[in-house]
């Protein structure tokens, strides 16, 4: 059982690094239960703009709402208790390498739990929340590695650990960074079925960021192409043109010569 | 252009050269200072028997006691050297042991990273977490010098200070090892959590776990190997300390090792240093295969 999905609203929203800009003057509506890549080149603001959806990021101005919400100066207690009902993948997967693949998982429900109560299932995890977890493991194909320790594992099947982590999250929406970066061709292709068949099954939101404009123009509902900071198209993937794309990944003057 | 850039070329020897100059020169002024000379090396006319017959101890280490005076009600020797060996260990256990949990306790107050601002956080949020880092970032520096304190001061230092607060007390010896110890094993194990990669950390926080959550889920078991494997280590340490420890009068094996060496029973002495020297070896040998199992595993 996940929470009722949760729909996000951009205004306006820029975030400088310094001096520089990751993102300029975006507006976004995502709908609950939607499916949206943002696409682009490196550095077009990609990361940024999931980080933004769990608050991890912080617009210089503008506003980012979650339900209704801003995400902006909650104080921590509303913000944790938010961010518990979003799973991340992040791009380098956060797993721990000598905990096993269960207490992996079973970290996925922290952000429900006080400071005493989480360290709970760290040392003894009780029957039922085992069996929970190695339903979720079933489910992704990887059920026999309960008991493994992670850095024992393969990368596609640390992917799913942590997809795994975020399932057990019961979270409303999914944000998964670059999931498919460490992993080749029909293994990412695996991995992107994986998540939208769990995403539909669970009726989650799933945001990702993507490299691979292919794959994501193939499976991916709803595509955000970004370029330096901007929106440059927000399309469902049948509606994306070929200049759409030439114009997203297109060099600029100096890059070119560069 | 070139040419100059190879003009600029640095002399190999400008630098690491004034550098070993300057520690040669600081050398001799020691030597100098201390008026030493090579001669002072050789033994007098005395000495040279003392050395002698402290030499031919080595060759042959006694199994029963040197001398007439022992009383009626003492154990054999061996059995002595037995019992001093296991009370030596016996205080570096309990010695240690508390010093882990000063190390653990306090290494984890003198570690930021469970804690410490993430830098793509929003201005409104770090202004309210403000006052609470400063608190944090109090307890840190105040945590640090303790521990800095703790360790500046060495074992048998302590042991003097304790030996006149508490007296020739069991307790005294295991604090004595305990400070510095646990002020050691909290710097070290402090310096191997902020080492730590952040990712997990960063993705613990990301999902809405708290501080405590995200150090015991998310840093300690990635710096657990190796803080074993440091832990290890000062174990073999403890013991040597046990036994220096003995000089002052507690049950450990330098106690019997000063009795022998002050009454001139030098096979004696040799019999207590290669009893020491066997179980240090063993413990290095024991260590060395638990740290290979703990980090490589």
């Amino acid at each position: 059982m996940s929470s009722p999905a949760t729909g996000f609203c951009l205004r306006g929203v820029c975030v400088e690094y310094g001096a520089s800009a990751a993102l300029r003057e975006v507006d976004l509506e995502i709908e609950p239960g939607e499916v949206v890549a943002f696409v682009g080149p490196s550095g077009a603001g990609k990361s940024t703009a999931l980080g933004l959806c769990n608050g991890m990021v912080c617009p210089t101005s503008g506003t980012v709402r979650l339900d209704g919400e801003d995400l902006c100066g909650l104080p921590a207690a509303r913000l944790r208790a938010l961010r518990s009902r979003i799973g991340l993948i992040p791009q380098e997967l956060g797993l721990v390498g000598n905990l096993r693949v269960s207490q992996n998982v079973l970290a996925g429900r922290l952000g429900r739990r006080g400071a005493l109560a989480g360290l709970r299932p760290l040392i003894h995890a009780r029957r039922g929340e085992l069996t929970e977890v190695l339903e979720i493991l079933d489910r992704l194909g990887i059920g026999e590695k309960l008991f493994h320790r992670v850095d024992t594992l393969s990368g596609g099947e640390r992917q799913r650990v942590a997809i795994a982590r975020a399932l057990y999250q019961e979270a409303g929406v999914l944000l998964a960074d670059e999931p498919l970066s460490a992993l080749d061709p029909a293994r990412a292709r695996e991995t992107l079925t994986l998540l939208l068949a769990v995403a539909r099954e669970e009726g989650l939101t799933l945001i990702l960021s993507l490299h691979d404009i292919d794959l994501a123009r193939e499976l991916v509902g709803r595509l955000v192409g970004l370029r330096a900071g901007r929106v440059v198209f927000d399309r469902r993937r049948e509606d994306v043109t070929d200049d759409d794309l030439r114009h997203l990944y297109q060099l600029e003057g100096d890059e070119r010569v560069g | 252009m070139s040419a100059e850039t190879l003009a600029a070329r640095p002399s190999p020897l400008s630098r690491r050269g004034r550098l070993l100059l300057g520690l040669l020169l600081a050398a001799a002024a020691a030597w100098a200072t201390l008026g030493l000379a090579p001669s002072d090396a050789l033994p007098g006319e005395a000495g040279r028997g003392i050395l002698r017959l402290f030499l031919e101890g080595a060759l042959s280490p006694a199994l029963t006691y040197e001398g007439s005076d022992v009383p009626a009600d003492a154990p054999p020797l061996l059995a002595r050297v037995a019992g001093a060996l296991w009370r030596t260990v016996v205080f570096a256990v309990a010695g240690l042991s508390l010093s882990l949990v000063i190390g653990v306790v306090l290494g984890f107050l003198g570690a930021r990273s469970w804690w410490e601002d993430d830098e793509r956080e929003c201005a409104v949020r770090a202004r309210a977490r403000a006052p609470v880092r400063r608190v944090l970032a109090a307890v840190h520096l105040s945590v640090r010098v303790t521990i800095a304190l703790m360790r500046s001061v060495h074992e048998l230092l302590w042991a003097v200070l304790l030996l006149a607060a508490l007296g020739l007390t069991s307790f005294s010896a295991v604090i004595a090892i305990a400070i510095p110890y646990g002020g050691t094993l909290a710097k070290v194990f402090s310096e191997m959590l902020d080492e730590c990669p952040r990712d997990t950390v960063r993705s613990l926080r990301a999902i809405g776990a708290r501080g405590v959550s995200v150090f015991a889920w998310g840093l300690l078991p990635r710096a657990m190997g190796d803080m074993s494997a440091y832990a290890f280590y000062r174990f073999e340490c403890a013991v040597r300390s046990s036994a220096i420890l003995g000089f002052f009068g507690y049950p450990t094996i330098g106690y019997y090792l000063r009795l022998s060496a002050e009454n001139v029973h030098y096979r004696e002495v040799w019999t207590y240093l290669y009893a020491l020297l066997a179980l240090v070896g063993l413990l290095e040998l024991w260590s060395s295969r638990l740290r290979r199992r703990v980090v490589m595993r």
